[in-house]
């Protein structure tokens, strides 16, 4: 739950942030919301990346319902994705993405000490208690 | 925290963003990260389908509020209290809707496009300041703010421009400048003098040839010259209807003693290829017919001007109504005004003239410091104007140049290239003398009547036009206009000698004198880029002609006794091949049919079965054109590349009327053969030759005109974008029919207007009224265009707004 909450938090601050800063803002975004939540380096990744992809995609497939894709297609011969605009979708949520992803992975590395290795053979078990 | 781990990721992550932040390369110039966020890139260009343009919007120094319209086309109809609000409104729209374009233009214009473009652009920004485009601009801006009334709508139409420009932020700038990577520059005056200069070198850049013909000059003797260029064709229809009286000239120019021996004879400067000539088929129609010619009895006026064809186009549809009435027509982006439209009272539209008003004078520089030069006996000091080149993602060039009492000297050691040997060649052009276009077009949105508008073109200087007119009072009228220098024989045919003012224009054909007529008795007046003039015309005017179109239109006309709208509709897009329809019997009877290849022999079945009719499904026209220019290759090309770079190719008229005329002329001869080759000769050799290219085509299923042309509207960045383009469209046509569509040039803007009480009146153009290619206005037009079809016009009054109106706009002080 707390997971799911943070990749909204992730989504809402890219936004928030966006709305005065340049586009990295979504790495703030990630960054900022990891240093507070984010459990380990995989999971911040994982919050990070998936809080602005769902962000960047969903906006941009949103937008490009309301354009019957009439730029996306055009953009997306440029670029080159075969004039694919679900494609260019995607392909902006995922560099957003991993943009979100590494600043959160960032911060979970500053917050956390070296602590002591999981127990990989129980670390599944444990985390979803 | 955990140091090593923490370094490491922050770099990735910092380096990621620094990437996606700066452009991928060459191809793709602009920088991902921002290019794709939803918040700020390329998405936020993409317009809703939906999109309400409704709104509210605030312009610093506006008198009034001023309230525009926008209909189901997206055509603003703008109603202003006063003229300076019109126009400060009509920078508004243009800026809302095209304001990349503007920027693009008149940074090229002003030879700053390597500033959008990178290292490829500088030969051309290098071209254009050579030509002293900025000089220009700066001389026409003396002129356009001398007059304070003009000025004060120069003032207002750049205030508009700036409201809406400086309302955006970098996310809503237009996505080119996301595509580019680049910055929009706010808009002045002298842009809009930059703008007018860029379609002063658009029209009479390429109307002369004096570097080509100075190469023709040293392979033909003077007596072979002036049979092959610079010809009166038989065939001419000129604009002024034959028999119509000119006065006595109001000024005689006198050839300088020296010039049978030191121009016209041994004198043989090295000149180069002319870099970046203009399209030389910009062309175009324009035609009025009077009430004795049309059903209703009110005349009717027709104009497609021809230009490169983009997106978005050159022209902006706009209707402007103020204190003094309204205005409907089509507007340049870049300037106040309707350029070619009519108002409550008339109409007008316009062509190009064709006329030859640049020319070249060598001259000599003491040293290469370029500061003083040769003139009248002693070394006179020149003025250098140091330019200063800016690239994006390069080192800033620099360039001298010298300027002249002729002008400035566009070739010298440096330039077009330092490898090629070159005279030092100083540049006069009408162009650069200081005018106020504006104006014409100003007077002209108000005119009333005959006198009105002969007043209002009387202060057009460059790039000459031929004005066609016609009123609600029932008069028709046209004016070739422009100021074009008074020549003596043969005067800037080739590069002058410029050691001397004896060679310099000598005065300016009185502006009454220029050709001009009203009311002919035929009901009928056309323009359609031919000579305006038969040989009775009592001054020298070269120039860059276009004979078929004219013939073709006045043929038609001729036979039109009640002309309605449909008629001139269907004129507009006719494709009857003319030049073929005069050739294909000289063809038929003169080709030898049994020295022809297999596959020529078939072509040549297909050509008989044509009906001359240039339209788009029509076979027998790819192989007349492939025949026809491989028969002007077999005819000229061993003459005129006995010179490097080679001379020009003679107009197409001249090599039409020499086939109807002569079967053995000595132009024939393929000289670097033994034998003497005739008329039939040539005709075999170039279909054979041709029928190799036509059997490629029919294999790759190109045989059919339009998909043989295939005609494209290109996005104004071309091959960098070739996905914003529309490619592949079923238009016939060709330079020399009416329907003028070649491969991306052609009628940029068609109209028809009906001059009944309550005028009527049509239009369309091959784009949309906003450039922003994430809209579906942005290439809306071009299938109603391809069809041939034109759009019925809704002039809007203020009392009936609910007519035709999509969506309102309020401008408030």
């Amino acid at each position: 739950m707390k997971t799911f909450v943070a990749i909204f938090l992730v989504a809402a601050l890219s936004f928030v942030l966006g709305q005065f800063l340049p586009w990295w803002s979504v790495a703030v975004a990630a960054f900022a919301v990891s240093l507070l939540m984010s459990r380990n380096p995989l999971h911040a990744f994982l919050i990070g990346f998936t809080g602005v992809f769902l962000f960047w995609a969903a906006y941009a497939f949103l937008i490009d319902m309301a354009n019957e894709s009439i730029l996306s297609r055009r953009v997306a011969f440029l670029l080159p994705l075969q004039g694919n605009s679900m494609l260019l979708v995607l392909v902006s949520g995922v560099i957003g993405g991993i943009c979100g992803g590494l600043a959160a992975t960032c911060a979970n590395f500053l917050t956390t000490s070296g602590r002591p290795r999981y127990d990989h053979q129980n670390y599944y078990r444990k985390k979803f208690r | 925290m955990r140091l090593l781990p923490f370094i490491f990721t922050s770099s990735l992550t910092l380096g990621l963003i620094y990437l996606l932040s700066n452009p991928v390369g060459e191809k793709i110039p602009m920088a991902i990260g921002g290019f794709l966020s939803p918040q700020h890139g390329f998405w936020r260009n993409a317009e809703p389908v939906n999109y309400d343009f409704n709104g509210e919007f605030r312009i610093d120094g506006l008198k009034d509020r001023v309230e525009i319209f926008l209909d189901e086309r997206l055509v603003p109809h703008i109603f202003a209290q006063n003229d300076e609000d019109l126009y400060a409104a009509q920078g508004y729209v243009h800026a809302r809707f095209r304001f990349f374009q503007m920027d693009l233009q008149t940074r090229a214009a002003a030879g700053r496009a390597s500033e959008f473009a990178g290292p490829v652009a500088v030969d051309f920004d290098k071209s254009q300041r050579r030509l002293g485009m900025v000089y220009a601009a700066e001389n026409a801006l003396v002129e356009m703010e001398k007059d304070p009334q003009s000025k004060k709508l120069y003032d207002a139409y750049t205030r508009g421009v700036n409201a809406y420009l400086a309302s955006l932020s970098p996310e809503e700038w237009p996505l080119e400048y996301k595509l580019l990577n680049v910055e929009p520059e706010p808009w002045s005056n002298l842009k809009t003098a930059l703008f007018l200069k860029m379609m002063a070198k658009m029209l009479t850049g390429s109307t002369d040839n004096d570097l080509g013909y100075t190469l023709a000059k040293k392979i033909f003797t003077g007596a072979e010259f002036d049979r092959i260029y610079q010809v009166i064709p038989d065939s001419l229809r000129p604009i002024i209807p034959r028999g119509t009286p000119f006065a006595p000239p109001g000024i005689i120019p006198v050839k300088p003693a020296s010039a049978d021996s030191m121009y016209l004879g041994g004198f043989l400067p090295v000149v180069v290829e002319e870099p970046n000539r203009p399209n030389p088929s910009n062309g175009s129609n324009n035609w009025a017919l009077s009430g004795s010619r049309t059903q209703s009895g009110a005349p009717i006026l027709a104009n497609d001007p021809h230009l490169e064809l983009s997106l978005p186009s050159i022209w902006f549809e706009i209707q402007l109504t103020g204190p003094s009435g309204t205005s409907y027509g089509a507007s340049l982006p870049g300037s106040p005004f309707v350029i070619s439209g009519f108002n409550d009272h008339i109409a007008w539209g316009i062509t190009n003239a064709q006329r030859d008003v640049k020319d070249y004078y060598q001259i000599t520089f003491k040293d290469s410091k370029k500061d003083a030069w040769q003139y009248n006996g002693s070394w006179q000091p020149t003025q250098l104007r140091i330019e200063e080149i800016k690239v994006k993602g390069g080192a800033k060039v620099m360039d001298t140049v010298a300027y002249t009492a002729f002008g400035p000297v566009m070739f010298d050691a440096s330039f077009p290239d330092k490898g090629l040997p070159t005279e030092n060649l100083a540049v006069r052009w009408t162009g650069h003398d200081g005018s106020n276009e504006g104006l014409t077009f100003y007077k002209l949105n108000r005119a009333k009547n005959y006198d009105e508008y002969v007043d209002a073109i009387a202060h057009f200087t460059c790039p000459g036009q031929n004005f066609i007119f016609a009123s609600k009072s029932g008069d028709i009228a046209i004016w070739q206009q422009g100021k074009f220098p008074a020549r003596w024989e043969k005067q800037g045919l080739y590069v002058m000698p410029g050691a001397d003012d004896s060679y310099k224009w000598q005065g300016f054909i009185p502006q009454k004198e220029n050709p001009h007529a009203l009311n002919p008795a035929r009901g009928f007046l056309e323009s359609a880029n031919q000579r305006p003039v038969d040989a009775t015309y009592p001054y020298y005017i070269p120039g860059s002609y276009i004979t078929a179109r004219s013939i073709s239109i006045e043929q038609k006309l001729d036979t039109m006794q009640k002309a309605g709208v449909e008629d001139m509709r269907k004129l507009l897009s006719n494709t009857d091949n003319i030049t073929a329809r005069a050739v294909k019997p000289v063809f038929e009877k003169y080709v030898r049919e049994k020295q022809l290849s297999e596959t020529a022999r078939r072509y040549l079945q297909v050509f008989r079965k044509w009906d001359t009719h240039a339209n788009a499904e029509s076979e027998g026209q790819t192989v007349y054109q492939i025949w026809m220019d491989s028969l002007k290759t077999a005819i000229w090309q061993d003459d005129i590349t006995r010179v490097k770079p080679k001379a020009p190719m003679p107009d197409e008229q001249l090599t039409v009327e020499l086939l109807l005329r002569d079967t053995a002329s000595v132009f024939y001869d393929d000289r670097s053969t033994p034998v003497r080759e005739n008329l039939a000769d040539v005709l075999t050799t170039a279909l054979n030759r041709a029928s190799d290219r036509l059997a490629q085509s029919e294999r790759e299923g190109k045989l059919q005109w339009a998909k043989y042309k295939s005609p494209a509207i290109y996005h104004l960045l071309k091959d960098a974008l070739p996905s914003f383009a529309r490619r592949d469209l079923p238009v016939g046509g060709f330079g020399n029919t009416i329907n003028a569509v070649t491969v991306s040039h052609g009628p940029s803007w068609r109209m028809i207007v009906h001059l009944t009480s309550q005028t009527e009146a049509y239009a369309v153009y091959p784009a949309g009224q906003n450039g922003n290619p994430g809209s579906k206005f942005y290439d809306n037009f071009v299938d109603t265009w391809v069809k041939g079809e034109l759009y019925k016009v809704s002039v809007m009054k203020k009392t009936d707004p609910e007519l035709n109106q999509k969506w309102r706009v309020t401008l408030n002080p």
